[in-house]
């Protein structure tokens, strides 16, 4: 009876101390939803001092975008609030954001990291240790390039998304549609910088006036050099290209001139799906690549009055389809090669079937890229019609 | 430490004092009845006292007369019909109807019983104790002067409540009745579904006020004769003056007094006890309340219905992984929006994000304490609905609705999200049989830690949880059996429920004496077209 009394003061003792060790060490990280403010976008650009960046941060204003007839914020006001500060570097200018804003900034919603071109060019690589080393920032954040000011491509005042920076989140999102800009978060740009060969990309997004006023469009990539510097860019028919020979390409239409009609007559063809294999070989001490590009495509628009179901006809349109991938594939080829740029990766293939023989061809690479043989292979099928066969006319 | 040890020392002491002069336990009297009629009257009303309803008769009867005696009944406990037709008409009347010779052969209170009073129970007693204990039950006492035995003549007849359904165990499918407060129908309505000469029910008197008649019911060649020993012992332990409820006995009797889950199931339906009997468990009835205990209980009871077993399997295994996910909904949601919400906001997804935050925007309390102090007003509802006469009850939900489902928010002193989580939270509740009182506490402790830690907290508090469950036992069988210790073939009937004749056995872990319940090969199919 006496043991179990104590026991049970001791079981009580341990119990309390228990209790005390949660809620003395509890609490300290705890943030209250109306204290913090969402990030949802950073633009970086050039600082006006010497040596110094230029942060802009965009924060969702939550009480802007609650639906109407929930009260709170009115509808005028804008959804977004960007703050801008200088800092002599990255994680300095953001904690003179925080000077700015009276709640705390939350980095984890981040959408977009928007460079300025200006920027880009000068080299990015010392601006992306803070967002990968931070505990908040996530490495899904995608990487955009942008012509003008970060900071004005964040002012935009978009329409549907009212927040910029998660406009510019669903346009890289929804690039399957067209396939005319690479969507590549952080994550993949860090990839792309450890790697010994490919370099790493980003999107190019523009801003276009229509005089009125003024949005956002996706078009292209930017392409940086091994040191991180933006060293020039790829149109949106080159990004497709290069997207075929990735494998990336996950939507889109390809335009093809109507056989047996001519005169102008067009089809478009509609990518359903594709995939690619980079195949590298080494004859007699030179490298080849061989790129297999496997496509399959419905046919979404035709306007010549033949059938489509003639086996004639349907097997060139497949042709010209063909035809047409390994064109854009050329092209962006081409690009690269002008570019010295490796931005397929043939250099990581190289290494991964060649170990050996890749120690001897790694320090020349930038010298053997733009002479590197390229064959591409297409084999694209036509797979569907649509809802009918012939067109209405 | 020293005057620890010697306060309990002390209390020790003072404990054995109090325990020698028993003062909790009335007198007992163990005197035998006297021969003189006046004497034993005396002593009854001494210890029955002058009540009113303490009814003494004194007749007279048989030849010049023979015999002089009194009744002894308290009004309201008997049926009066009784005592006038079959025990005072036979006395006084029938008695004449004998012949001459036959009425000389009634010889002292055994022949009177035998030839006389046309009840089906009367049974000769010789002590004073008995006759008050009797007396106090319903039985009519027949005393007569000159012998020191009488008669104790069961003429129990109190106002009892129809059979009916239950409130707390509505059926759509199975049978309606439940159980009474009067441990006879009880047992009766029991009976009535295990006609079995196996089903062995052994009286007990519990509570040294109220004698509370109690039965323990089991199937003598499926129960484990070392759980019903068990039950037994446990139940003469209980020393207490007072047995209101079966709640007293559960509590006096059960594994873990100190744990938030119950290890004694209880219900209000003898389908339902038959069931378990079945099983190889044991029922404790009781005089007095409705509500009959089962044991050993194990956690995956609080999931399983009668009704799964009635209706075909496949809803009914829905129907139980629903009442899983709401046992676990009903625990954890408010927990997981305040981890959420106050720690981990990197878990929402950012559009949810933003419309919580923008309905957070401007409430001035924190988001642990807006649960909290939402689910404590959804339990002050509910307490409410529950103990308020019924008129009250749309006024109850109006103010339910209105104030807190609609102003409060409007208000902007609670934010919408929170209303929203605690709205599910309590809808999940409903569909909880069995472990209500379990979820409620440990929402509030997991809430609290969640707040205080965020999702580690919950991590901690459900560990906590797990481990307790695991070290819990209900009458020697592990609580959590059959998930751990696992048996496979059990778990036929746990997250789901195979159909009926999948289930051959018993569940293993009772160590019934006869695991086998049907035959083989019971899976119906169509006759072969050939035969």
């Amino acid at each position: 009876m006496l043991t179990n009394h104590i026991n049970y003061r001791l079981t009580t003792l341990i119990i309390f101390l228990l209790v005390l060790v949660v809620i003395c060490s509890g609490c300290w990280d705890r943030r209250e939803l109306d204290t913090i403010s969402f990030v949802a976008g950073i633009g970086l650009d050039s600082g006006t001092q010497k040596d110094c960046i230029r942060v802009t941060t965009q924060i969702i204003d939550v009480s802007a975008v609650v639906p109407p007839g929930q009260g709170g914020g009115g509808g005028s006001a804008s959804p977004f609030w960007n703050i801008t500060a200088e800092g002599q570097t990255l994680f300095s200018a953001t904690r003179e954001c925080s000077d700015i804003s009276p709640r705390r900034l939350f980095y984890a919603h981040n959408q977009v990291l928007v460079f300025s071109e200006e920027l880009a060019r000068e080299g990015i690589a010392d601006y992306l240790d803070f967002f990968i080393r931070d505990v908040e920032p996530r490495t899904t954040v995608w990487m955009v390039v942008t012509p003008g000011k970060a900071s004005e491509l964040l002012q935009v005042k978009t329409r549907l998304s009212k927040v910029p920076a998660l406009n510019l989140n669903q346009l890289i999102r929804d690039r399957s549609a067209t396939s005319h800009t690479p969507g590549i978060n952080l994550q993949q740009f860090s990839q792309r910088i450890l790697s010994p060969a490919t370099v790493p990309i980003a999107s190019w997004v523009t801003l276009v006036d229509d005089g009125d006023s003024k949005r956002l469009m996706t078009s292209g990539t930017a392409v940086f050099d091994k040191n991180t510097k933006m060293i020039g860019r790829l149109g949106p028919v080159e990004t497709r290209g290069m997207m075929w020979i990735i494998g990336e390409v996950q939507g889109g239409i390809m335009v093809i001139e109507s056989p047996e009609c001519g005169d102008g007559k067009k089809a478009s063809m509609e990518i359903l799906k594709a995939s690619s294999k980079i195949e590298p070989q080494i004859k007699d001490g030179k490298v080849k690549i061989r790129v297999k590009i496997k496509e399959s495509s419905s046919l979404g628009e035709d306007t010549c009055a033949e059938d489509p179901l003639n086996p004639e006809i349907w097997a060139e349109l497949q042709q010209r389809n063909t035809r047409m991938i390994y064109e854009e594939a050329m092209l962006a080829v081409k690009k690269a090669r002008e570019l010295n740029a490796d931005v397929f990766g043939f250099g990581d293939a190289v290494h991964k079937k060649y170990p050996q023989e890749w120690k001897t061809l790694e320090p020349q690479w930038e010298e053997i890229f733009p002479d590197l043989e390229v064959e591409i292979q297409v084999e694209s099928r036509l797979v569907r019609t649509g809802m009918i066969l012939k067109p209405i006319q | 430490m020293i005057k620890y040890i010697n306060r309990t020392l002390k209390s020790m002491q003072l404990r054995k004092m109090i325990e020698d002069q028993s003062g909790h336990q009335p007198d007992t009297n163990q005197q035998r009845i006297n021969r003189d009629l006046d004497k034993n009257l005396l002593i009854l009303q001494k210890i029955l006292g002058q009540s009113p309803d303490i009814v003494t008769r004194r007749i007279s009867f048989g030849q010049s007369p023979q015999y002089h005696g009194a009744l002894l009944f308290i009004d309201g406990m008997v049926d009066k019909t009784v005592i006038n037709q079959s025990i005072i008409k036979p006395l006084m009347y029938d008695i004449h109807l004998l012949s001459q010779e036959s009425q000389l052969v009634i010889h002292g209170i055994k022949d009177i019983e035998n030839v006389l009073i046309s009840v089906e129970d009367v049974q000769v007693i010789g002590v004073i104790e008995d006759i008050v204990k009797s007396c106090l039950y319903g039985s009519t006492i027949l005393l007569l002067d000159g012998y020191d035995e009488a008669l104790d003549i069961s003429t129990k007849g109190w106002p009892a409540r129809q059979v009916q359904e239950p409130p707390t165990e509505t059926a759509i499918r199975g049978p309606r009745e439940g159980f009474v407060e009067t441990l006879r129908i009880n047992t009766a309505l029991l009976r009535r579904r295990l006609l079995d000469p196996d089903l062995t029910i052994e009286p007990m008197v519990l509570g040294t006020r109220t004698r509370t008649h109690i039965a323990v019911a089991y199937l003598k060649s499926i129960a484990n004769p070392q759980l019903v020993q068990e039950v037994k012992e446990r139940l003469q332990g209980i020393d207490n003056d007072a047995i209101l409820e079966s709640g007293y006995i559960e509590q006096f009797i059960e594994d873990a007094p100190l744990s938030p889950f119950s290890t004694i199931n209880n219900t209000e339906k003898p389908n339902k006890v038959a069931a378990k009997l079945l099983e190889g468990r044991v029922a404790i009835m009781m005089d007095g309340s409705p509500f009959v205990l089962t044991v050993p209980m194990l956690f995956i009871e609080g999931f399983q219905a009668s009704e799964d077993y009635y209706s075909r399997p496949f809803l009914s295994s829905f129907i139980r992984m629903l009442r899983f996910g709401a046992f676990l909904f009903s625990l954890l949601t408010p927990a997981i929006y305040v981890a959420l919400s106050t720690f981990h906001q990197e878990l929402i997804p950012t559009k949810l994000l933003i419309t919580m935050a923008a309905a957070s925007e401007g409430t001035p309390f924190p988001a642990v304490m807006e649960a909290i102090l939402m689910v404590l007003i959804f339990e002050g509802l509910r307490e409410g609905s529950v103990r308020l006469p019924q008129k009250v009850g749309p006024a109850l939900s109006i103010v339910g609705a209105l104030i807190i489902g609609d102003s409060v928010v409007r208000a902007g002193i609670i934010s919408s999200p929170v209303v929203i989580v605690v709205a599910a939270t309590a809808i999940s509740t409903f569909m909880i049989l069995v472990h209500q009182e379990s979820s409620t506490l440990l929402r509030f402790v997991l809430t609290i830690l969640a707040g205080v830690l965020g999702a580690f907290g919950i991590i901690i508090g459900l560990l906590g949880i797990l481990i307790h469950l695991c070290s819990l036992r209900s009458f020697g069988t592990p609580y959590l059996s059959p998930i751990t210790p696992v048996t496979l073939r059990d778990l036929k009937d746990t997250f789901i429920r195979a159909p009926l004749w999948m289930m051959g056995e018993r569940p293993r872990l009772l160590a019934t004496l006869n695991p086998r319940r049907q035959g083989w090969d019971l899976k119906p199919s169509p006759p072969d077209k050939q035969s």
